[in-house]
């Protein structure tokens, strides 16, 4: 794993800004009623029951994700398609580049996926002088302000119609309120132009049927489908973790995630994409990326995690992500599914600070459509930051490592844990405000920053120790 | 009926009128309590936070203090039980002697509600306290244990009590054990959230059966300068007639 | 020499190695649990009701059409409510076994060949396909990809009419998929294009069709 700048969650989150906070808690509250409504609708039962299915039929393809693999290759190259395999972004990059080079390509249209956002692949084109547009509306707002995505599956969130319509005004030269529905139809326009006169389109895929080597496509706006059926090249990047074994679990995982996702049954448009056909793109190039994929597959105790489908439940339900939003996580995935994806794929050297940056509440892994264990994991990683194990040494610093194991001594300790409280007592017996001790020092002023610290009360031990000397006493008389 | 008090680290060193609330409790019933008193932590701050071999060899500890009993072994926190329980059994190899001593451990450890609903079937300790009250619902007792219902049948089993619906009762208070020291922004804004919904309920008691969050909260609730009291609900219970 | 790449290789060197598997063995057949049994339709008559709640949940327009009279009216219906002065429709025999291209043309509606130029068909107000199979559960149409029905149809007009003849219901989408798994291309469309991605406010209409109609038709003529 090469050295990443490490991910500072605490300084990321002292940053931001009110108005995305609230946001996303207002996208949050939304997607969460509707997906109670439609799950309800399904009958609670049934619905642990396709949660069920979702992650053993997650968890089969993994287990058999060489031969997934190479049965989807087969078929995607039996119609027609080409199948290439990239380790990293660079390669990514390459394999992009070359096509683009040879078809003359000066404009693709893209329909949102996080695997390029991973490997940064839109700068990677820009460098080279190909324009690159986002097509989905949220990506083609935050592409145009130069910001991140912020949500998996809505990232404009963070942006008002407001700040929508200067944008706009702005970069495109038109005159608009800030009337989504205006705003909307500008779009519309400008990228109708760019569907029709691209070279190339890029996509994702949000699965891999290795049954007959079909990309899914699971969209609302229809983006997906200009820009993988207009332009006369189709490039699909996807992760080598998206396969299904067939189509019978391609059912399943469609009944789970657009209600995961905000509660619609399912999304406007599914597309189903097998090689090359008639009256479509010339060439179909899929590129099955790994990109520590593998290695994640190789952790026992994590390689769950590759289940995910991206729904952004986890998120949703997330106390943590609902007071900070997606951009304190400094990585393409927030939330619960990111404070596990990304110290797996960038090493808890560099974001090992994210595996703490949960109370282990456990509404994630309730929530999670194919029943990742998210706290389980995150565990896991918790043990690799201050432990370390054959993967990585251990990330913590070596003075809170000692600070912590000095302290399981006194807590372990009947006698020291006693003379430790009676000390705290003492000790904090100057700062007591009747009930409450207002400021502590450090580290404990961080809790008192917050909220005051009860004031010791009471004694139970003494108190059990008289009542007994009491009963044995009055026996005795 | 014996029963072997599992105090709990939070509750012996800030919450003791609350533990002997629950003593006079149980005892009212017909339970005799038992204080284990080489009992100390049951390392789950360790184990969560990354150190698990300190984690294993504070639980190995604990199970000795516990294991030459029978009887049951009753916690007033589902957090700390959910770790005897659940994760014990986990840490040790199947097969090893430990792992053995864990299950048998796990088998006998309950939660303070899920033993008078579930194991003693009483639902009704002839309390009494008529008052506005609202109940939030602790993570780990609820996702982590299953008792998800306990708290309001014993809650509705009192006399008099008015129980006020609290708007997002089952998302966390903040409190996330390490969370609110490595976190405290975050922590603290979780909290302020949680405390803004307790004192929108409109109630004058709120349930918290859970140590670190009834610290939290009560202390959130102290910065807000709130009359809302914070409880447990042995508190409610004892204040009631039940101790 | 492999016919595969370093690449391709390397990486499935990694897969094997992380999974103490070979290339040479099988893959055993998934568990049980990983099924979900398929839903149970209702009668045929509730079946058509569910399907046209449904499509209107989506914010599209449903009809359930009995005779060539209503079918007649309801086209008449909507060229005049929605402007329509051009349409495409696939070549596909429900057209013909209905006169749909002379009805049309009776109320003065252009004609424009599925396999015009795009621009021209991104300008076509209309487009009509004929669904090969419909999933009542969620309002759902299945649109294959063929010569005479390419999925611009369904796309780039700016109003969409799907035709579902009553033998394409289909109890649950594993039904639906059975047909149509081995084509090169297909689509599920339930509605509108839409988007919430502006503060959250559902906006219609956003790449794709701004209108949604489903006519389910029981055979008659």
């Amino acid at each position: 794993m090469e050295k990443t700048a490490k991910i500072d969650f605490r300084g990321n989150t002292r940053s931001m800004s009110p108005a995305m906070v609230a946001a996303t808690q207002k996208s949050a509250r939304t997607a969460l009623v509707k997906r109670a409504e439609v799950v309800r609708e399904f009958g609670e039962e049934s619905w642990q029951k396709l949660r069920r299915a979702g992650h053993d039929l997650r968890m089969h393809a993994m287990m058999n994700l060489d031969r997934y693999l190479a049965m989807a290759e087969e078929k995607v190259v039996a119609a027609g398609g080409q199948v290439h395999w990239a380790r990293d972004a660079e390669e990514v990059h390459s394999i992009v580049l070359d096509i683009a080079s040879r078809h003359g390509v000066r404009n693709i249209v893209k329909v949102k996926s996080m695997v390029t956002e991973e490997i940064e692949l839109n700068h990677a084109l820009q460098n080279r002088g190909i324009s690159v547009y986002e097509t989905d509306l949220g990506e083609f707002i935050v592409q145009m302000a130069g910001q991140r995505p912020s949500h998996i599956t809505a990232p404009a969130l963070h942006m008002t119609k407001e700040e929508i319509a200067d944008l706009f005004r702005e970069k495109l030269k038109v005159e608009t309120t800030p009337d989504p529905g205006m705003l909307t139809e500008i779009a519309r326009k400008v990228l109708r132009e760019e569907f029709l006169s691209a070279g190339m389109g890029i996509s994702g895929g949000n699965f891999l049927i290795a049954e007959t080597g079909t990309l899914v496509l699971v969209t609302n706006e229809g983006n997906g489908r200009m820009c993988t059926s207009l332009p006369p090249v189709h490039i699909a990047i996807v992760g080598i973790e998206k396969i299904l074994p067939d189509w019978e679990s391609a059912a399943v995982m469609l009944k789970l995630l657009a209600r995961s996702v905000s509660g619609s049954k399912i999304t406007a448009y599914n597309t189903f994409i097998t090689g090359v056909r008639e009256g479509g793109p010339k060439e179909f190039h899929l590129v099955l990326l790994d990109n520590g994929r593998s290695r994640i597959l190789a952790d026992e105790k994590a390689r769950e995690a590759l289940a995910c489908i991206r729904c952004g439940a986890c998120m949703n339900i997330c106390p943590v992500y609902n007071q900070v939003g997606g951009h304190a996580y400094g990585a393409v995935y927030p939330g619960p599914i990111g404070s596990i994806l990304t110290p797996l794929l960038l090493g808890t050297g560099a974001a090992g600070g994210l595996t703490f940056a949960s109370t282990l509440c456990g509404a994630c892994s309730e929530i999670c459509p194919v029943m990742i264990p998210i706290t389980e994991i995150l565990l896991h990683l918790r043990r690799r930051c201050v432990e370390g194990d054959d993967v990585e040494s251990p990330s913590v610093s070596g003075k809170i490592r000692t600070a912590a194991r000095a302290g399981r001594y006194v807590m372990e300790s009947p006698l020291l844990y006693r003379v430790a409280a009676r000390l705290g007592n003492v000790l904090l017996e100057n700062r007591r405000d009747g009930d409450w001790i207002k400021s502590m020092p450090a580290p404990l002023d961080r809790w008192t920053m917050s909220r005051p610290f009860p004031a010791p009360e009471g004694d139970f031990r003494a108190w059990w120790k008289s009542r007994k000397k009491k009963k044995e006493t009055g026996v005795n008389e | 009926m014996k029963v072997q008090l599992f105090v709990t680290c939070l509750g012996e060193n800030f919450l003791s009128p609350m533990l002997q609330r629950m003593v006079g409790i149980l005892e009212r019933i017909g339970v005799t309590c038992e204080f284990p008193e080489k009992q100390t932590c049951c390392g789950q701050p360790f184990y969560n936070s990354g150190f698990q071999k300190e984690g294993r060899e504070m639980a190995i500890r604990w199970m000795k203090v516990f294991a030459p009993a029978e009887g049951y072994i009753v916690a007033p926190s589902g957090s700390c039980l959910e770790f005897v329980k659940h994760r014990y059994p986990a840490m040790f190899p199947e097969g090893s002697d430990e792992h053995r001593e864990a299950v048998k451990i796990a088998g006998r450890a309950f939660e303070f509600s899920q033993f008078l609903v579930n194991v003693l079937k009483v639902t009704d300790l002839g309390a009494s306290f008529p008052h506005r009250v609202a109940c939030h619902s602790p993570c780990h007792l609820t996702r982590g244990l299953g008792v998800r219902w306990e708290q309001e049948i014993l809650l509705r089993g009192i006399r008099g009590l008015d129980l006020v619906p609290l708007n997002e009762a089952e998302t966390c208070c903040g409190f996330g054990g390490i969370f609110s020291v490595v976190y405290p922004e975050v922590s603290m804004a979780i909290m302020d959230a949680k405390v803004r919904n307790i004192m929108a309920s409109d109630a004058e008691y709120v349930v918290v059966s859970e140590p670190g969050c009834l610290i939290n909260i009560r202390g959130g609730l102290q910065k807000m300068n709130s009359n809302i009291q914070a409880v447990h609900l042995i508190d409610i219970l004892a204040m009631g007639g039940a101790a | 020499m492999s016919k595969y790449s370093p690449t391709r290789e390397k990486i499935f060197a990694a897969l094997r190695s992380a999974l103490g598997s070979s290339a040479a063995s099988t893959i055993p057949p998934l568990p049980d649990s990983a099924r979900f049994s398929p839903r149970n339709a209702e009668t045929p008559d509730l079946e058509v009701e569910r399907m046209i709640r449904e499509v209107e949940r989506l914010s599209g327009r449903a009809l359930n059409i009995r005779s060539q009279d209503e079918f007649v009216r309801a086209l008449e219906a909507l060229i005049r409510d929605e402007g329509v002065r051009t349409a495409v429709l696939s070549g596909h025999p429900f057209h013909e076994s209905h006169g749909v291209t002379e009805l049309l043309k009776r109320s003065g509606v252009d004609i424009v060949s599925p396999e015009s130029d795009r621009r021209r068909l991104a300008d076509c107000d209309l487009g009509i396909t004929v669904a090969d199979a419909a999933l009542p559960e969620t309002g759902t149409s299945l649109l294959r990809t063929t010569k005479g029905q390419p999925d611009v149809l369904s796309l780039l007009p700016r109003i969409h009419l799907v035709l579902v003849p009553r033998e394409a219901l289909k109890a649950d989408m594993q039904q639906a998929f059975a047909a149509a798994k081995n084509d090169r291309h297909f689509v599920l469309v339930s509605g509108c294009s839409r988007t919430a991605d502006i503060e959250k406010v559902l906006t219609l209409g956003v790449h794709g069709p701004k209108s949604f109609h489903v006519w389910i038709c029981s055979q008659f003529n």
